[in-house]
């Protein structure tokens, strides 16, 4: 950086001490003002840019140390070295922990001084640069593999990104293999808490005391085989997020805990007496019907409630279709680069069977579809007897009666609208006693 | 071509200051006219630091420089024994007028004894020559350079004068190719 681009503020009361140490700078090509008091020099700041500000302590108003408090509220691109008559240890420990990049007493060694700013300048520069470097970063680093064009997606992605920025506690809703984690690191990625960690509890897959311990950590000797204290995901998720998958199937008991140290942002440790501070975001998922739970007792309401705040519904894949063919190509490419195929797409008749295939499964189901289909393919494409899919490809290509067709079309629409007769009777238009009688016919039945 | 004043105050060498004449002319493109004046430094000399205010020096130079008799175009350097402050700063070697009219350039530091060292006339000479030529550039209107070859190439202790060459880079040189 040319030194004629380094801008330096020397703020204090004595016009000497100004002029003085302008002087000093601007013979060696730097960009100086001075300020003559600690108002002037946060007006100076605000209008910017400024590399680095000499402040001296001792000034009538607003003193050097409460001008370096407010200049670092106001940004972090400012080194700040601290001028002080007489130096001891209380002002200069005072200034240090305030974020001042040193101090130096008058008057002033010209060599310490130069020495002083040169370093100053250096670091300030690194931090410039590793700011610059995050936000490189932070752009090439992959958003998380959403996938999808559909409006439902899209939908989507717009409340992630209006989300993101703030706060707020978040509920993703989906069934299974929706995508509900991605989405979940998706918030992280686009939030303010991105270089801090993102912190996943499967709330699903452990007992109660194991969920605990996860969740707090355990002080040493809490329970048989704790030897050493361990920091629970909670405490891991300082800074950052926690994200809670499956909060739907947490026991009463953690539930109460869970819903403290949401409050609260403290806890302590299994086996511990001592209150650790925690500040994270939470973001939780769930594909049990929640309010069930609560009417039915097994959820509290109150965390019910605090979880509930801010919701994303994540559509089944059978809910946006238009997003089958993009994804199954997404997917393809990938497992292609991981294992190394120069597979380049699908036949039609495999592309047809991909787009009517119900999911169940969900993406998570297409993705392993695929990856089975390029570990069996042995050609350059992806052809339908590849793919694992459940329902029998018989029933795409064979039916064509009138009747073929709507037997499966009442059973798309029956699945589609979770077996609920009568939505499913509203949607076909008609009655529910016709719409039996047909599920009767066709033998139809729910898939467990 | 107005001459460059040099002006010997407070017992100032002037023997010193005739052997590097010359090579001041000669790196300047100017003539030189050493003066002796009516001009009283301890007026300016401060008792707790026990050094000589530079600032105070500059300017009380300044206002004589400035059309009080003097050709307009005049510039001049003081050249003094004595130690050299300014308030914020432990000591100077010299200070100036950066695009002004007057300077001041202190010998007291340059001395090799002054650290203990065996006296030497040469290196002695020498740093005395770069420090005038380093003030009277910024009279003319330069700043530090980056070079570490250039006169004007900031040094804030004396083995920095020592590391510097003692004439201006081609691109500081220019600026004494003017008519002021």
């Amino acid at each position: 950086m040319n030194k004629s681009d380094i801008g330096i503020l020397v703020v204090d009361d004595e016009l000497i001490v100004r002029e003085s140490l302008s002087k000093w700078f601007r013979e060696d090509g730097y960009r100086v003002e001075s300020a003559e008091n600690a108002a002037t020099a946060l007006k100076k700041l605000q209008a910017g840019p400024w590399n680095l500000m000499l402040v001296d302590i001792k000034m009538p108003g607003m003193d050097g140390i409460e001008l370096l408090q407010r200049v670092k509220e106001m940004t972090k691109d400012v080194a700040v070295i601290v001028i002080t008559a007489f130096a001891t240890v209380d002002t200069a420990v005072k200034a240090l922990k305030e974020g001042a990049f040193d101090y130096i007493t008058k008057p002033i060694d010209p060599d310490y001084l130069d020495h002083m700013v040169e370093k100053a300048l250096h670091q300030q520069e690194l931090v410039r640069e590793n700011l610059k470097l995050k936000d490189a970063v932070s752009e090439l680093a992959p958003r998380g593999d959403i996938i999808g064009e559909s409006p439902e997606m899209q939908r989507v992605m717009e409340l992630v990104h209006s989300v993101a920025p703030t706060d707020t506690t978040i509920m993703i809703r989906g069934e299974s293999g929706t995508g509900k984690e991605l989405v979940a690191r998706a918030i992280h990625a686009a939030s303010p808490r991105k270089f801090f960690p993102i912190v996943t509890v499967n709330c699903g897959a452990m007992t109660e005391t194991l969920l605990e311990s996860e969740l707090f950590g355990h002080e040493r000797g809490a329970f048989t085989g704790a030897q050493y204290r361990r920091k629970g995901k909670v405490e891991l998720a300082d800074g950052g997020t926690l994200f809670l998958d499956e909060i739907g199937n947490i026991d009463m008991k953690t539930q109460m805990d869970l819903l403290r140290v949401i409050e609260t942002k403290q806890f302590t440790r299994v086996g511990g007496t001592e209150i650790v501070k925690s500040d994270f975001r939470v973001i939780c998922a769930t594909n049990k019907d929640l309010e069930r739970a609560v009417k039915e007792g097994s959820f509290r309401e109150d965390l019910y409630y605090r979880v509930n705040v801010f919701i994303i519904e994540l559509p089944p894949l059978r809910g946006r279709r238009g997003d089958i063919a993009k994804l199954a190509h997404y997917f393809l490419e990938k497992y292609a680069r991981q294992m190394n195929k120069q597979v380049k797409g699908f036949t039609p008749e495999a592309m047809l069977a991909l787009r009517q295939h119900d999911w169940p499964g969900n993406v998570r189901e297409l993705e392993n579809a695929i990856e089975r289909a390029m570990v069996v393919t042995q050609g350059d494409m992806i052809d339908k007897d590849h793919l694992p899919l459940q329902i029998p490809l018989a029933l795409v290509k064979e039916g064509k009666t009138l009747e073929d067709v709507e037997h499966r079309h009442i059973e798309q629409v029956l699945r589609e609208n979770s077996w609920n007769v009568s939505r499913s009777a509203a949607v076909l238009d008609i009655d529910r006693v016709t719409l039996y009688h047909k599920i009767e016919k066709y033998g139809l039945k729910r898939e467990q | 071509m107005t001459p460059v004043h040099i002006l010997p105050l407070g017992g100032a060498r002037l023997e010193l200051l005739e052997r590097v004449i010359p090579s001041v002319e000669q790196k300047i493109h100017r003539s030189t006219l050493l003066r002796e004046i009516d001009f009283d430094t301890e007026q300016f000399y401060d008792d707790e630091r026990s050094q000589y205010n530079s600032t105070k020096i500059l300017l009380h130079l300044r206002q004589r420089y400035a059309g009080a008799g003097e050709n307009d175009d005049a510039r001049a350097i003081a050249v003094v024994p004595f130690d050299l402050y300014i308030p914020i700063l432990t000591y100077v070697f010299g200070e100036a007028e950066v695009n002004g009219r007057v300077a001041v350039v202190s010998s007291y530091r340059l001395a090799p004894e002054r650290y203990g060292l065996a006296p030497d006339a040469n290196l002695f000479q020498s740093r005395f020559l770069k420090e005038i030529l380093h003030e009277l550039g910024h009279v003319f209107g330069l700043l530090h350079c980056i070079s570490q070859e250039c006169v004007m190439h900031s040094s804030s202790y004396v083995e920095e004068i020592d590391l510097k060459g003692d004439g201006y880079c081609e691109s500081c040189a220019g600026i004494f190719e003017g008519n002021s």
